[in-house]
């Protein structure tokens, strides 16, 4: 059997090695990298629509209250939490225990679900209580409309990350995913902790300043 | 067999079979994320940890806690001070996510350039389409 053939049938932790990592690795950082600049855009254009003059733009912490960004800023810790949960993934897989691994998964898992419930609470209570009073007050729209568009499209990050997880588990669960298939957790941590990297971004942009 | 990234770490001396060393690192730098989360709360808002003094029964009355809580209350600190310190503390939790927990750190100089592309696309785009002209912090 050719090496290359060999490679790939030895599971989802083999693969190809090229400029002295996995392609999985390249892969999973040529879209981490092309994922970056959409959020660059999203944030850069965010900046240019707020401190545009005379844009009537509310300062974040006075519009969403004090309780919304100590809910936030939970939140943000909820997200750190479940990003230090995946590096125990793989260092437990690391030492061969894969029963820890799993568990810390299932931590990671649960976080990212917090996560999102905790921001589906505030996207209600915004929509609800918050937003059309600001429109009433003469505020810019596309407060709202940069906050939505930003938080949903991370918000959509974070689902697709729970689901990429859950699969994760699903293969340790049935022995398809082992000690030996470091590489396919670590490049599924690649993209957990970029969600965690971007949070902190939008979190600072849209939130605190 | 396939080496992983992994193996090839502990075999390149990048620390990963120091179990206990791995351990703490990771652990230190979530403490300094969560720490360093609360310090961007409190920059643009100390009344908050006002709030949170007072609410908690027993201490609020007490003396140099009721003067610190009187102190954070009136507490506001410049707005470029704000901005740009909440710039550079996301910035440096930033890069404590990239360089330890998506192992940077133990990267090669190739893959470190290329997680490095995004920021400079993102200074060139902010830079030129911010609106330089009369904008106001």
């Amino acid at each position: 059997m050719a090496p290359k053939e060999a490679s790939i049938m030895e599971g989802p932790g083999a693969g190809e090695e090229s400029l002295g990592v996995t392609n999985g690795k390249i892969g999973m950082w040529t879209f981490l990298v092309m994922d970056a600049m959409t959020f660059a855009g999203l944030l850069a254009g965010y900046a240019r629509l707020r401190w545009t003059p005379d844009s009537l733009w509310p300062f974040p912490i006075e519009a969403f209250g004090v309780i919304g960004i100590q809910l936030t800023a939970f939140n943000t810790f909820i997200l750190i939490c479940s990003s230090v949960a995946m590096v125990h993934v793989l260092a437990e897989q690391m030492r061969g225990n894969m029963d820890r691994a799993e568990k810390w998964l299932m931590a990671t898992i649960a976080g990212g679900l917090i996560f999102l419930g905790i921001q589906a609470f505030e996207w209600t209570h915004l929509i609800i209580d918050k937003f059309h009073l600001l429109m009433d007050a003469g505020y810019n729209q596309n407060f709202p409309a940069t906050f939505y568009l930003l938080t949903g499209f991370h918000g959509a990050h974070v689902a697709i990350g729970v689901i990429y997880n859950t699969i994760l588990l699903m293969g340790m669960r049935s022995g398809k995913v082992t000690e030996e298939h470091t590489s396919t957790t670590e490049i599924a941590g690649l993209y957990w902790h970029f969600v965690d990297l971007v949070w902190i971004l939008v979190f600072t942009f849209v939130y605190l300043i | 067999m396939a080496t992983t990234d992994a193996e090839n770490h502990y075999a390149e001396g990048w620390g990963w079979g120091r179990w206990d060393w791995l351990y703490a690192e990771y652990m230190w730098v979530w403490v300094a994320l969560a720490v360093l989360t609360l310090v961007e709360v409190f920059i643009p808002e100390p009344e908050i940890f006002a709030a949170l003094f007072s609410a908690i029964p027993g201490i609020s009355t007490v003396g140099p806690v009721e003067s610190l809580i009187a102190y954070l209350d009136q507490l506001q600190f410049n707005r470029v001070f704000v901005v740009v310190s909440l710039i550079v503390l996301a910035l440096v939790k930033t890069w404590l996510v990239a360089w330890y927990y998506m192992h940077l750190i133990a990267e090669k100089p190739a893959i470190i350039l290329v997680a490095c592309a995004p920021f400079v696309f993102a200074t060139f785009l902010t830079v030129g389409i911010f609106p330089w002209q009369g904008a106001y912090l």
